[in-house]
């Protein structure tokens, strides 16, 4: 079965350089790990230095669909993926606009069922069963039929390592295309950005009382110093089974 | 001089007084109404005034999921910004999920001025933008605001895609101007207001002056839509086997637990992710990867239980984000008991002992 991996560069979080984003390159290794057929593509204006990360670490031929900067990667990318039965991308490319809309989009655009935060994917049957990861540790498994687009989370599995023989050995294809022009967005430097606050219309004083007594809720921490370990423990246990934080 | 003849005006301090409109306390001469209690002005029940009596012209709609019933920081936070950005003829309207239960009065504490709660079906995303659509029909609100985190987010995405809604995602300040977000590696970016907002966290503050009216539309249930993607059920890895930073339920040792192997196995009895201090870190009692705190890692358990560490602002950063923290410590004043929800005044070794012993007799380990 061929697979498609969407990749883009990201920007490395120190130097500030293109390298290889963490849920494109999981999505890399889940996609060799499922098949020998895969393909990866890019769509986008990063030159070749850009995406020379990916060859180290593992793609063979990078697929790229060069667009001028600004213009629109998913009529272009849909229609070169529409013959693909799976489509893997990651969550969220660490470069660019980072918002994590494009699977999303790509679902839509293709008419097909989304996986979304992949962390694995196995064929049993007719479909195809996806683990997926939730926040604070919880694994729901979803099954779907091809075609699909799967985003995989970037805990999913680490590719290989960064190999030179690789890099040598790795070919970029270019072609050109061309997509919708989006609107220009104003950078800024990055600063403390500023909350949303309410206007309060009461006094001074009132504020001052409202300092004294604390937060709402804050201070109303409960203190137990009396009784033994045995006790105390049982509060504990209470305390935690009143708010439905253990399971037994 | 005779001083008892002349009439000297004086002011009995504990004469009866009104609150005044600055808010101060004023002695009305010759009057004797007013309140005696000083006590019950500074902790009285606050008394929140309404937001906003309507009529509204325009509303704002906010998705969010509930955990266990409550809703965490970031869909308060969300409703919150929809409440500040509503304005006078703007009307706060709330699709909750999992929330069916919540008294009204909890709503109108949110700022919801309406809330549609719905039973969360797990994972059902045509099912949800089904109903999701359908209320956009009815209630044209101009803005949806999602909070930016695990269901809210993809349904955000979702509706922003299958609709085809202007949307902007990872929203760090709602100005005058516009939209900013977060760009990677290159600071913020200035967008225009979309229909679908996805706020990261910190956008506004969640402590309101004012709350909402609290009504409740009627229950709706979820349109039958047959989903593409089947739910074959979740699971929660047991937290010991998972990373500090993804834990529901962590336990702590500090300078206060001596005994590591005795807090190891209370770990494992309760089925919980091991944190630690920097100090028993240093100690080498505990590898560097378990430190919790500001050179550790910062947490978002729900439940934290924090067993002999006193409790330095370094550590306090790493569990900012914590529901609830249980705290175990000898010394009273330790800034930890502050911080904690719940707190136990005892010796952690024999605590530890007590504590394992319970768990395990309640979960039929023994």
């Amino acid at each position: 079965m061929k697979i498609a991996v969407l990749i883009a560069p990201a920007v490395h979080p120190v130097s500030g350089r293109p390298c290889a984003g963490e849920a494109d390159l999981a999505a890399l290794a889940l996609a060799q790990r499922l098949s020998s057929q895969v393909d990866v593509w890019y769509a986008g204006a990063a030159d070749d230095a850009a995406l020379a990360d990916y060859l180290a670490r593992g793609a063979t031929h990078i697929h790229t669909l060069a667009l001028a900067a600004g213009r629109e990667v998913l009529s272009p990318l849909a229609e070169a993926l529409q013959d693909y039965a799976l489509v893997l991308c990651g969550a969220r490319a660490g470069g660019g606009d980072g918002s994590g809309l494009l699977p999303y989009q790509l679902a839509e655009q293709l008419g097909r069922a989304l996986l979304p935060d992949v962390l694995d994917l196995s064929k049993s049957d007719q479909q195809w069963q996806a683990l997926q990861a939730l926040p604070k540790g919880v694994r729901r498994t979803l099954a779907a039929k091809l075609p699909l687009v799967a985003s995989v989370h970037a805990r999913a599995a680490s590719a290989v390592g960064w190999s030179y023989a690789r890099l040598q050995q790795g070919k970029i294809q270019r072609k050109a295309a061309t997509g919708a022009a989006l609107p220009q967005v104003v950078l800024e430097p990055a600063r403390r950005a500023r909350a949303l606050v309410a206007a309060s219309k009461v006094s001074g004083h009132a504020r001052m009382q409202g300092a004294i007594a604390g937060g709402e809720g804050k201070s109303a921490g409960i203190v137990v110093k009396q009784g033994d370990s045995v006790e105390k423990a049982q509060v504990v246990l209470d305390y935690l089974r009143q708010h439905q934080l253990v399971d037994f | 001089m005779d001083f008892s003849t002349q009439a000297i005006p004086r002011i009995d301090p504990r004469r009866p007084w009104v609150l005044g409109p600055s808010g101060l306390k004023r002695i009305v001469l010759g009057d004797d109404s007013g309140s005696r209690d000083a006590a019950l002005l500074a902790h009285g029940p606050a008394h929140k005034p309404l937001r906003s009596s309507g009529p509204f012209s325009q509303r704002l709609l906010v998705v969010a999921h509930a955990e266990r019933g409550q809703l965490d920081d970031a869909a308060r936070e969300a409703i919150a910004a929809a409440a500040i950005l509503a304005g006078k003829d703007g009307e706060v309207l709330a699709l909750l999920y999992g929330m069916q239960d919540a008294a009204p009065e909890a709503l109108a504490e949110l700022a919801v001025d309406r809330a549609l709660t719905v039973a969360d079906p797990g994972y059902a995303p045509e099912q949800k933008l089904a109903l999701l659509q359908q209320l956009l029909q009815q209630e044209s609100p101009h803005t949806v605001l999602f909070a930016d985190r695990s269901e809210d987010a993809d349904l955000g995405r979702r509706l922003a895609c299958r609709a085809r809604l202007s949307v902007v995602t990872d929203v760090v300040e709602i100005a005058a101007d516009g939209v900013r977000r977060r760009q990677p590696g290159a600071g913020f970016s200035l967008r225009e207001r979309a229909q679908v907002l996805l706020l990261a966290r910190g956008v506004a503050e969640a402590k309101l002056p004012f709350v909402g009216k609290g009504e409740r539309l009627q229950t709706a249930a979820l349109p039958a839509i047959s989903e593409q993607v089947q739910d074959l059920g979740s699971a929660a890895s047991p937290a010991s086997q998972l990373a500090l930073e993804e834990a529901d339920l962590i336990v702590s040792a500090g300078n206060g637990v001596s005994n590591v192997p005795g807090f190891l196995a209370l770990a494992e009895a309760l089925g919980a992710a091991v944190g630690a201090s920097r100090v028993a870190v240093d100690d080498g009692r505990f590898s560097r990867d378990k430190q919790v705190g500001a050179t550790g890692k910062t947490v978002q358990a729900s439940a934290y239980i924090a067993l002999g560490i006193s409790g330095a602002v370094q550590h306090l950063q790493g569990i900012k984000s914590c529901r609830h923290v249980i705290a175990v410590n000898l010394d009273a004043a330790a800034p930890m008991i502050k911080r904690a929800d719940l707190s136990i005044i005892d010796d952690c070794q024999s605590f530890i002992s007590a504590f394992e012993a319970l768990v395990r007799r309640e979960r039929n380990l023994v």
